[in-house]
């Protein structure tokens, strides 16, 4: 860690005392947009942890504020239109995100910015915290080699030299599988498939020992069986570096492969959380319930049909008051419709947010 | 399936496209030039069989050529070689005007429910617009039958003159469902329908196609890469890899005994939502990515990343034969158990006890 970090982490120790164990800790997190049809809730109070080599699966559809909850942890959210409305981010006990609201003495409230300075961030990201993309096509630079990007990477936050940061290059290419490395440092992205690609990128974000990785849908855009392959290196690689994940999918067989917990999110909220086997056997919240039982599995048999979730997912920008899955829920009840439901624990770091969550079932 | 009436049979189909080249030389230069025009081999020499009434599932990775071959049946690309038949009829060589009044019988529905619609129709406009080229019945009665059919697929009649950007992705896939079904045709296309959906919509889109599979005695071939959807909603299931058709079977059978190394590969590696099952999994992880389709390998096509393979595999192409009842495969040792590479099988994970 840099001296600064240290320095910015003395003048905060009471969050560092907050902070406990855990290597991340996201409390009450909102990222909102302005735009100009309106305010954009994509994140409204999110809270979760993450423990050192642990894999948190964050899951939820398209529009549940699950890619801007990693964006918010790296503060990579353009502002504007994007704005950090509240809550804290701790890493390693450093509040990278540290906004609050009191009242000011003219009676106004007033917003409290303790966040770190833009100069902490940058040896964070990409040092500490390193953030693999959906998109290995664009996400690459075309007119630099792979050997380039890896060891620019390593450069800045290892602080060695040219050969060193191209031997590191070397190293991590090879690591990750890719055939004859040493010779492929002088190619450049156009001359990889896709699956290699990812596996650049994972090189890449795998080349600086982080802390955090963070996978925004590492395999949506990648075939069935190069999937398979890049699973198999995530799963051998997070043992092998210890680094703690964050796995954000939308695809629920990708996370019961990996994940040791999971977060369910909807709609800008995380609606249940736990251990890995809670969410897929022993959920609560009516929507992660219907989820796993409207998704077609290899165990059941051909003539089951499958119970689809009613409706489709609210307008994030005429969000109702209320749960935001009142709409399409079985279990709705008056409540519902007037006051969101607190993340509540119903069992042993099993945490759902309903007011009438779904009964035990018969195992 | 009892019923075993061949609806749709293509014989040798085999699609190339050529490529075009921005400057063409005399010469040589690398593997192309000299003359030599060098073809994408999209679709190679299938031989296939849709009966009437079931959904045939055509699966494979992007680039195996599955929507290029649903796409020649339909007479949407034309075909390099190979006929295909509908009801008997040869439509190969039909001219355009000729296959024109078959277009009833064969519709299709599209992936992308975005692009697929167009956004200055609206809704009564898009779904009449098949019923107006085949001339059925005047305005009144069209838009009837456009309340109908929004009706059949679960969207709100009152809806008829929004325009596509006032719905969701799930109901325009519903539009483009209403669409291909205007006419009544006896075999849908349906080329990743699902795709493009939020994993919510998706069992909504699967349950209509299969209602209206059961009400209008539609026959599909349904094209798509997630192969748990494809078991889902196929009585049969075809597997492609590089433009070749490597297996053929009943669905369940397929999913529990896969007789070719690349569709063990691929049923290995579907990601199952249960993760005990997951633990307990054994993974084969193939080596490297699939090959050009332009330069694709001699022989059987599967042989540069196949853990079974020997040396005939890259001098004799396997054929396309029924190996149990019902059960088709191309691979010299689709029956022999056991000539493995062991290093490509990963274990499970852990052997973990199951909790309660």
């Amino acid at each position: 860690m840099s001296q600064a970090t240290e320095e910015h982490r003395a003048q905060h120790t009471p969050e560092a005392d907050r902070n406990g164990d855990h290597l991340l800790l996201v409390e009450n997190l909102r990222t909102y947009f302005y735009t100009r049809a309106g305010v954009v809730k994509a994140v409204q109070g999110v809270s979760f942890h993450l423990d050192k080599g642990e894999t948190l699966g964050i899951v939820g559809e398209s529009g549940s504020g699950k890619s801007v909850t990693a964006m918010s942890i790296m503060r990579l959210i353009p502002q504007p239109p994007g704005r950090y409305d509240g809550g804290c981010v701790l890493f390693r006990g450093v509040p990278l995100i540290d906004i609050r609201e009191q009242p000011g003495r003219d009676g106004r409230t007033q917003r409290i910015d303790r966040s770190a300075p833009e100069s902490h961030m940058r040896s964070i990201r990409g040092g500490d915290i390193s953030m693999i993309f959906q998109d290995p096509m664009t996400s690459l630079n075309p007119l630099l080699t792979v050997g380039k990007q890896i060891a620019e990477t390593v450069q800045e936050h290892m602080h060695c030299g040219r050969k060193e940061a191209y031997d590191r290059a070397f190293e991590m290419l090879d690591k990750v599988g890719i055939p004859s490395a040493r010779a492929r440092l002088k190619d450049y992205p156009h001359q990889f498939s896709g699956g290699m690609r990812q596996r650049v990128m994972i090189a890449i974000a795998l080349s600086t020992n982080p802390d955090l990785l963070i996978a925004d849908e590492p395999t949506t855009a990648l075939d069935v069986t190069i999937q398979a392959q890049i699973l198999d290196l995530m799963r051998g690689l997070s043992s092998e570096f210890g680094s703690s994940v964050i796995l954000i999918t939308h695809d629920l067989g990708v996370v019961a492969g990996l994940a040791d917990r999971v977060a369910v999110m909807y709609a800008g909220y995380i609606v249940e959380t736990g251990k890995l086997d809670d969410i897929f056997y022993r959920a609560q919240h009516p929507y992660t319930h219907m989820l796993l039982r409207s998704i077609p599995r290899l165990d059941m048999d051909r003539e089951d049909r499958l119970i689809p979730i009613p409706g489709s997912p609210p307008d994030m920008l005429r969000l109702p008051p209320g749960c935001p899955f009142a709409a399409r829920c079985p279990n709705v009840r008056e409540i519902c419709r007037q006051q969101m439901p607190p993340l509540d624990p119903i069992g042993a770091g099993h945490l759902a947010a309903c007011w009438n969550p779904v009964k035990e079932e018969a195992a | 399936m009892t019923n075993h009436n061949t609806l749709v049979e293509t014989q040798g189909v085999t699609v190339h496209f050529p490529i075009k080249l921005g400057l063409q030389l005399p010469f040589k230069i690398g593997p192309y030039g000299g003359g030599v025009r060098p073809v994408v081999h999209a679709v190679n020499s299938v031989n296939l069989r849709v009966y009437e009434g079931e959904t045939l599932g055509l699966v494979g990775e992007s680039g195996s050529g599955k929507t290029t071959l649903g796409r020649a049946i339909l007479r949407l690309v034309p075909t390099t070689a190979g006929t295909i038949t509908f009801e008997g009829k040869d439509i190969t060589s039909l001219s355009g005007r000729q296959v024109r009044p078959m277009r009833r019988d064969m519709q299709m529905v599209f992936q992308d429910p975005y692009g697929s619609l167009n956004p200055r129709m609206t809704v009564a406009q898009i779904v009449s617009e098949p019923l107006d080229n085949f001339g059925m019945g005047n305005k009144k009665e069209q838009r009837a039958r456009v309340q109908e059919l929004l009706k059949i697929v679960g969207l709100n009649p009152g809806h008829i003159n929004r325009y596509p950007h006032e719905f969701s992705g799930g109901q325009r896939q519903r539009v483009g469902i209403a669409r291909a079904i205007a006419l009544n045709p006896k075999f849908v296309v349906a080329d990743e329908p699902v795709s493009a959906l939020d994993v919510s919509i998706q069992a909504q889109i699967l349950n209509l196609l299969e209602q209206l599979q059961q009400e209008f005695g539609l026959t599909y071939l349904f094209v798509a890469h997630n192969l748990s959807v494809v078991r889902h909603i196929s009585d049969r299931v075809a597997v492609m890899y590089l433009g070749n058709l490597v297996e053929l079977a009943e669905s369940v059978e397929m999913y529990a005994n896969p007789l070719h190394p690349y569709s063990q590969a691929l049923m290995s590696a579907i990601p199952m939502p249960d993760p005990i099952a997951e633990r307990k999994k054994q993974r084969i992880i193939l080596k490297g990515d699939m090959p050009s389709p332009v330069n694709p390998p001699p022989a059987c096509p599967f042989h540069t990343r196949c853990f079974k393979a020997r040396p005939i595999c890259s001098e004799v192409a396997p054929a396309f034969e029924e190996k149990a009842p019902g059960h088709w495969a191309a691979c010299h040792f689709a029956d022999v158990p056991g000539i493995t590479r062991p290093d490509e099988i990963k274990p499970p994970l852990a052997a973990e006890p199951s909790p309660s």
